[in-house]
């Protein structure tokens, strides 16, 4: 699915606007999308599952005008949504809650949705505990089951907001493969503030500020950005001053620091740029 | 079908909830003891006494319910259910339509389950329409002012914080169901308006009412107007609460 975003502005009562004519275009596979807390992500989300309306501007998915009920109703049938924050029923069980979930997809054969979702708690590692109540489920299995639900009826475009936040490093490590293989004839669009996720497994990233666009396009492009600027400073007593601190490493003669900063301090070694450092030259330019 | 598979799984959900069979069991429990024991009732052997038993289960089950279903439009907001159910390309009202059902039946199941081993009893003793008039009260008394509680409970709850609008949607109910004509303060009781199906049991079963009518007994058109009066109070209630409950959403 190709999104086209233009001019997309949403106004909160007595709030800035959360989104401020925005316009970006967003390829099919896999799509970071990162930003400080109030970038404006969620709402993007929001809008683009059809849950809310922009104030004004236009979102067009594969040439469909989102504007349109008719269209946002087709979209809805091709939809996976995973929101930040998502406490299933808790007195349902796993199997049953991602039956409900495939009938709110329209999923109207009932084998159809069992064996989807039998499938979907096997691949997240829930096929122990899929007939017992999700309020007795550990946090990170309840995020898995709202991982699963996401993905009942194929989704074509699937929206994912925060989706490894409460996991184990093991079970991210297994979410992102598997969002990895989906973003590969799918729209799939990862809202995270854990860049690393973004690095592993997203071409193609947007960054929103104040509900603005900062960056869209490759990664790579983003990682570039640092390019020339990414430095690892010897071991010295205090912070660099005029330089954003990607991280800190403790040594015996002191902290050894990795900067982004056009003046280094004497003896500091350029070094390969990260996402984080892309993210972070990006952000201390703007 | 599909919004039959919705009520199958909301079913579920509402039969899994201890604390709404822990407040409706003794209510009902109780609500028999009264229509037995009460120096108005006409005895469990007769169709007088199905009509009467269920209006006095009709007054006081529904004071569990006004409790429990504050939260039923807005319960998803705390969970981020309401997201997700929002993104579903079925209508939110067709989703909501179908929780309020299936709250409905699982709220009716126990008074209905009571009123036909009632009638049972009594088609054993050769009373062979009891179990047909069981169904009807249950159907016409019983299911109608079940389903203004919840609606009052779900509208209050969508207006006003959960832990005050429980408490106001029982006052509301106690106002409805209990404040009998005879004290200086205005009451639906005694009219055709009235909301626990005194019109329909004397207009229908010719049955003696709870309340004494305050223009004459109630006929059989004071029972269709009884009933349609109820439906268009459920409408409202059920409409003015979704639309309470997306106008906050839409906000957030």
């Amino acid at each position: 699915m190709f999104i086209s975003i233009d001019h997309l502005t949403k106004d909160f009562r007595g709030r800035p606007a959360a989104l401020n004519d925005l316009t970006v275009d967003l390829p099919q596979g896999m799509i970071g999308l990162i930003g400080p807390n109030g970038a404006g992500k969620t709402t993007l989300m929001r809008i683009l599952t059809g849950i809310i309306k922009p104030t004004k501007g236009k979102i067009i998915i594969d040439g469909q005008d989102l504007s349109s009920p008719a269209n946002r109703r087709n979209l809805k049938r091709h939809l996976g949504y995973l929101p930040q924050h998502i406490t299933p029923y808790e007195n349902l069980s796993p199997l049953e809650f991602l039956d409900y979930i495939g009938i709110l997809k329209m999923i109207d054969n009932k084998r159809a949705r069992q064996e989807q979702a039998h499938t979907l708690l096997e691949q997240v590692g829930l096929e122990d505990v899929m007939n017992q109540p999700i309020g007795g489920l550990s946090g990170g299995m309840r995020r898995r089951v709202g991982i699963a639900q996401a993905l009942m009826g194929d989704p074509q475009l699937l929206v994912v907001d925060e989706p490894t936040a409460g996991l184990d490093p093991e079970e991210r490590m297994r979410f992102r493969t598997l969002l990895a293989q989906l973003g590969q004839d799918r729209t799939v669009i990862l809202s995270t503030h854990i860049l690393d996720d973004v690095a592993q497994t997203c071409p193609w990233v947007c960054v929103l500020r104040c509900g603005r666009n900062l960056y869209d396009g490759p990664t790579e492009g983003l990682i570039h950005e640092a390019a020339g600027h990414t430095w690892v400073t010897p071991p010295i007593a205090a912070p660099p001053e005029n330089a954003t601190i990607i991280n800190a490493e403790p040594t015996p003669q002191g902290t050894r620091y990795r900067i982004v900063t056009d003046t280094p301090p004497a003896g500091s070694v350029e070094t390969e740029p990260n996402l984080e450092d892309g993210y972070m030259a990006l952000a201390s330019e703007r | 079908m599909r919004i039959l598979s919705l009520v199958r799984i909301t079913l579920l959900m509402f039969y899994r909830r201890k604390a709404l069979w822990i407040a409706s069991i003794p209510l009902a429990l109780f609500a028999l003891f009264l229509a037995y024991a009460s120096p108005m009732s006409p005895g469990f052997s007769n169709i007088d006494g199905l009509v009467f038993t269920g209006q006095v289960l009709a007054m006081f089950t529904p004071l569990a319910y006004a409790a429990s279903f504050s939260d039923l439009m807005t319960a998803g907001r705390r969970t981020g259910m309401d997201e997700l159910e929002s993104t579903s390309p079925l209508p939110m009202a067709v989703i909501r339509s179908a929780h309020v059902l299936g709250a409905w039946v699982i709220c009716i199941s126990s008074s209905l389950l009571f009123l036909v081993l009632i009638a049972v009893h009594q088609a054993i003793n050769g009373n062979g329409k009891a179990i047909l008039v069981a169904l009807a009260v249950a159907l016409v008394i019983l299911a109608p002012s079940i389903l203004i509680a919840i609606g009052i409970s779900a509208l209050l709850g969508a207006l006003l914080p959960t832990i005050v609008a429980r408490i106001l949607a029982v006052l509301v109910w106690a106002w409805l169901a209990f404040y009998t004509p005879l004290l200086p303060l205005p009451t639906l009781n005694g009219g055709p308006l009235a909301v626990i199906g005194d019109p329909i049991a004397q207009g229908w079963f010719h049955t003696d009412p709870v309340y004494a009518p305050a223009n004459g007994p109630f006929t059989f058109q004071s029972g269709v107007i009884s009933l349609l009066w109820q439906v268009c109070i459920i409408l409202l209630l059920f409409t003015g609460a979704n639309i309470a409950s997306n106008h906050i959403k839409a906000r957030i």
